[in-house]
């Protein structure tokens, strides 16, 4: 289990991190969604001891992350951390080497997972000669090569074409399967929504949602309802006093409700009205971003 | 489990940099070049060969009256085809001219001393190798003639030899014997040699890692300081595997030549005989320096690994090892400027490390250092590298990864006063702060230069340009010189200020009513700066620093018409017209939009420095006030012009005409009268000015004019002005030029 308390990071008189706490369990995937700057990478680079935190600490299993455990962890940054002047064989074999693997182990698992991306043929190739969606398949690859415990993503599927999307997908759903620990960050929320159970969402450095998605969602879901047909004034006054009520195109209505509860209320208000269509929606993990880093900013 | 992890990165380095095609193209190019260096004989005379063969054989004539050498010699060459020895009688038929590159003369004479006398004659790139074996052969001859007539076995003389050799070497003066100075020298480079290459190496790699950002995930396997001893360490590596070559290629290069030499039996040996140099103090020198230099080359690779971290690209890489190379080539000076005698700062300074891999051997081979200082400059290298790994690693980490080392903490609301839009304004406009104060100091700089550099050529070129024109006379001459120096050292720094002055502060103002304004503000200004004078007068009285300038600059020495003009020229119309120029156009039209009273302040405090002595200096700061705040009322150049015209004239006319008794009654009058006429108008008009401060409303108004918060906030953003490298030296190069001219003024 990995354990973040309080954590702090000042780049000279800005704190990018801000009192930042969270936990994931062994054999869980957690998604991390911040905007551009929100302090996502610092905090990654904070867990993976390459920057010390100012405040706070971190502990995987109940131990601090030093040299001991830092072969047990797998990391792709977000920015290319490729030599161009090697080849793929080669950079496998440093950066393999720097987690304490054999040349043998290396040669095997680089091959099998080129295999799994069906790019064998860029053994030999010069990174410099790939393209930026291959990179990225490299720097998955090495990030996983020494078959680590926890595995830290940043912004994984940034250049990725949706087949290669796939395949990133079902490779982390199964080294979740084989009760690996992922944490993973990404601006689009699709890919969280398909990956996590549970979502951390930082903004301007702090901590604003932390919770199970499907908790999330349903609380977010059972609070909007999507109603059409022909409600008369006095009845949508009634509403509104259990939430706010948006009024789309031909008779439509948005209502969101401060408390999930009162669904009931509504729909029994609604007895006399011409209704069409009644129905409780589903919400996108874009929309409870939108909200929770929205609202922040009213504030 | 973390040693192999730098293992790793030592190997993989060292590989790739050995597996490489620029290492292999660089290491045929040395293999061919020492082969040919060490080679050069051999492949002269296969040349030689293929455009006349007759030329590669040499004949030795021998003249041997009672053949003590001959047969020995004949002896000595009989294996090689290319040489015949002949006997011959008249040696001295062949003078220097005729001797071809392919005849050797011996002349063999007995002697009672020394048993037998030999003297050779050959030309100049005849091979040394014939030489050599003649040498000797007749040294050979030389040992058994002695040990025949001595009784003596080979052996035995063989040892008298060796132990006279031995004590040649051992023997030095205080500054060393030459060979050994000659290998200090060569070892001295060769280290340069080698810092340089490593240090470059250095820079290549870590600005490398940086830009491909891999650092990024090294770090989370190995700690920043594992990560710079490795990185130092394998450079060095590489060069050790270099030197390695380097030598492989040198015993190449020695084994061709062997094979290719004539004979084949004996190796090539140089001029200098190895034997004589080597000797237990040589071997302790080179393992010192061994020491010395390993130490030392890994602490500046530490040193290099940080400056290189905090460099952005591989340019700026190169500029880091600049830096580093250039305080090694000072450190390298100062052996040498110190190495003369023992001193106790020498001592001291030759402990300190990098200083001491360059001291420590060089004292020693010149005999001027003890064990107990060897020891200690050891002891303190070898705690001076843990402590700066320690040190290095903060900094390195940070400038790595590119992240502010600075943590401040935290201030409420920084947020919101980071994105507001005048926070950001401000730091630009302190950035263009800077860059005025760049530009003025650039400016004073260049002129203070082309002040003091043209007055030197001047009068270094006034005899040869007075004694070609005959029609002026030389002090003429040197008076148009010395305005022509006088405007171009204005006049540059003037369109470089030009250049910076905002668009909108080089408009000047016009219409009629300015024109009366300006007219207003001559006439006042000419009793100010009387009262100015008065008391700058008065006060260096009383310090007594002054020396009065129109004595010191000799106008009274100067007599006739052209010279009258000159003078006028010099002193009242070209500074009128230059100086203002400079002053009261380019640096206030710089400064303006900086306020009007740090404009006033910083310009009358240059004006006051360009002319460079300091009892002008306080009469030209109060002096530059005034106008400085005419200039920014009128906003015209006019004005100060005629007043700097008005004031300069007038000593002039005041030094020049001294003994017309009428003239000068007239001109005090006139000068009275001008004086009386502007202290009317300054009265009425501040009278003026205080009936208007009466009125409540104009005080209010002035109030809000003096926002105290808004000056103390502009004063504290002018300051960046003065924050500038240029700026500074400014300051440094007039105050050293003050002090200096008031000091050859006073011997005066």
């Amino acid at each position: 289990m990995l354990e973040v308390k309080n954590l702090s990071k000042f780049f000279g008189i800005k704190k990018v991190v801000d009192n930042v706490s969270f936990s994931v369990e062994n054999g869980k995937i957690l998604g991390v969604l911040g905007k551009n700057g929100a302090g996502k990478s610092t905090t990654f680079r904070m867990i993976l001891n390459i920057l010390e935190p100012d405040e706070g600490e971190i502990l995987y299993n109940g131990e601090k992350i030093d040299s001991k455990v830092s072969d047990k962890i797998g990391y792709l940054p977000e920015v290319g951390s490729l030599i161009d002047s090697y080849t793929v064989y080669e950079q496998c074999l440093y950066y393999g080497k720097m987690k304490s693997m054999s040349e043998e182990e290396i040669k095997k698992n680089m091959f099998d997972l080129l295999e799994r991306f069906s790019i064998v043929e860029y053994a030999n190739m010069k990174i410099k000669e790939l393209s930026k969606g291959n990179k990225q398949k490299i720097q998955f690859i090495i990030a996983i090569l020494h078959d680590p415990e926890l595995i830290i993503l940043d912004e994984p599927f940034s250049g990725l074409d949706p087949v290669s999307v796939e395949y990133f997908k079902n490779i982390i759903l199964e080294l979740k399967e084989k009760g690996k620990t992922i944490i993973f960050s990404s601006h689009i929320m699709s890919q969280v929504e398909m990956l996590c159970e549970d979502v951390l969402i930082i903004d301007n450095g702090r901590v604003i949602l932390n919770c199970n998605l499907n908790d999330i969602k349903q609380e977010y879901s059972s609070k909007t309802l999507d109603i059409t047909g022909k409600i008369s004034k006095p009845v949508l006054n009634q509403i509104s006093v259990f939430g706010k009520i948006e009024e789309k195109p031909n008779n439509r209505y948005i209502v969101k409700l401060a408390n999930k509860e009162r669904i009931n209320d509504v729909f029994r208000l609604l007895y006399s009205s011409e209704i069409t269509k009644f129905s409780v929606l589903n919400v996108s993990l874009n929309d409870i971003f939108l909200d929770k880093v929205g609202t922040k900013y009213e504030e | 489990m973390k040693s192999n992890k730098i293992v790793a990165i030592i190997k993989n380095d060292v590989e790739r940099s050995i597996k490489n095609k620029w290492f292999v193209i660089l290491n045929l190019l040395l293999l061919i070049v020492t082969i040919v260096v060490l080679n050069f004989n051999n492949i002269k005379s296969m040349f030689k060969d293929e455009e006349n063969y007759a030329d590669d054989s040499v004949t030795i004539y021998v003249q041997d009256a009672q053949n003590l050498a001959y047969e020995q010699i004949v002896q000595a060459f009989i294996n090689d085809i290319n040489v015949d020895v002949e006997k011959t009688d008249n040696i001295q038929n062949y003078n220097n001219e005729q001797l071809d590159a392919n005849i050797i003369l011996i002349d063999v004479q007995p002697d009672d001393t020394e048993y037998i006398k030999a003297s050779i004659m050959f030309k100049d790139g005849t091979d040394n190798k014939y030489i050599n074996l003649i040498e000797s052969t007749l040294n050979s001859i030389k040992d058994r003639m002695i040990s025949e007539n001595k009784n003596l076995t080979l052996q035995e003389i063989e040892q008298i030899k060796q132990q006279a050799t031995v004590e040649m070497t051992v023997i030095a003066n205080e500054h060393g014997n030459t060979s050994q100075n000659g290998l200090y020298i060569i070892s001295n480079y060769l280290i340069f040699f080698i810092l340089l290459l490593c240090l470059s190496k250095i820079a290549n790699t870590i600005s490398q890692e940086k830009m491909s950002k891999s650092i990024e995930y090294i770090l989370t396997s190995i700690t920043a300081k594992q990560y710079i001893i490795s990185k130092v360490l394998s450079v060095c590596l590489t060069v050790l595997v270099q030197f390695i070559f380097m030598l492989a290629y040198i015993v190449i290069a020695l084994m061709i030549s062997g094979i290719f030499s004539i004979n084949g039996n004996y190796t090539y040996t140089n001029d200098i005989s190895i034997g004589n140099i080597i000797n237990s103090d040589v071997i302790i020198y080179f393992l010192i320096t061994l020491v010395f230099m390993c130490l030392t080359v890994f602490l500046q690779g530490v040193i290099q690994c940080v400056m290189s971290a905090k460099t952005t690209s591989i340019q700026e890489a190169g500029n880091a090892t600049f830096l580093l190379i250039t305080i090694n080539l000072v450190l390298y000076m100062v052996v040498n400027a110190f190495s003369a005698g023992s001193h106790i700062l020498t001592y001291i300074i030759s402990v300190i490390p990098l200083a001491s891999m360059y001291f420590i051997p060089s004292m020693f081979i010149l005999g001027q250092a003890n064990w107990v200082q060897i020891v200690i400059a050891l002891v303190i290298l070898l705690a001076s590298i843990p402590l700066s790994l320690i040190l290095a690693q903060k900094p390195f980490k940070n400038a790595i990864l590119d992240f502010s080392p600075k943590k401040n903490k935290r201030i409420d609301g920084i947020e919101k006063i980071l994105s507001t839009r005048e926070y950001q304004e401000r730091m630009i406009e302190r950035k263009s702060s800077g860059k005025i104060g760049l530009v003025i100091g650039m400016a004073v700089i260049l002129l203070l230069i082309l002040q003091i550099f043209g007055g030197i050529i001047v009068s270094v070129f006034l005899d040869s340009i007075s004694s070609s024109i005959t029609f002026i006379s030389q002090s003429n001459i040197y008076l148009i010189l010395s305005c022509i120096v006088f405007v171009i050292s204005i006049y540059i720094p003037y369109l470089l200020l030009k250049s910076y002055i905002p668009k909108e502060e080089k408009k000047e103002n016009k219409g009629k009513e300015d024109i009366i304004k300006c007219i207003k503000y001559i006439i006042i200004g000419i009793p100010i700066i009387s009262v100015i004078q008065m008391i700058c007068s008065f006060a260096i009285e009383k310090m007594g620093v002054g020396v009065d300038v129109t004595e010191t600059l000799g106008l009274f020495n100067y007599t006739g018409k052209l010279s009258t003009v000159l003078i006028f020229l010099q002193v009242a119309i070209l500074p009128a017209i230059f100086e203002e120029l400079f002053v009261r156009k380019g640096i206030v039209g710089i400064l303006k939009k900086k306020g009007a009273i740090f404009t006033v302040i910083v310009s009358s405090l240059i004006f006051a420095t360009i002319h460079m002595n300091l009892s002008q200096f306080i009469f030209a700061f109060l002096v530059g006030i005034l106008f400085a705040i005419i200039r920014l009322k009128t906003n015209r150049m006019y004005p100060t012009m005629i007043l700097h015209f008005i004031n300069n004239g007038f000593a002039v006319v005041e030094a020049l005409f001294y003994d017309h008794m009428i003239f000068m009654q007239i001109f005090t009058y006139f000068n009275i009268l001008l004086n009386a006429v502007g202290f009317c108008l300054l009265i009425y008009m501040a009278y003026n000015k205080f009936m208007e401060l009466k009125d409540k409303d104009s005080i209010q108004k002035f109030k809000e004019q003096l926002d105290y918060r808004k000056i103390k906030l502009n004063i504290v953003e002018n300051m960046f002005v003065f924050k500038d490298y240029t700026f500074l030296v400014t300051v440094i190069l007039s105050a050293t030029l003050f002090i200096a001219i008031e000091k050859v003024l006073s011997i005066m």
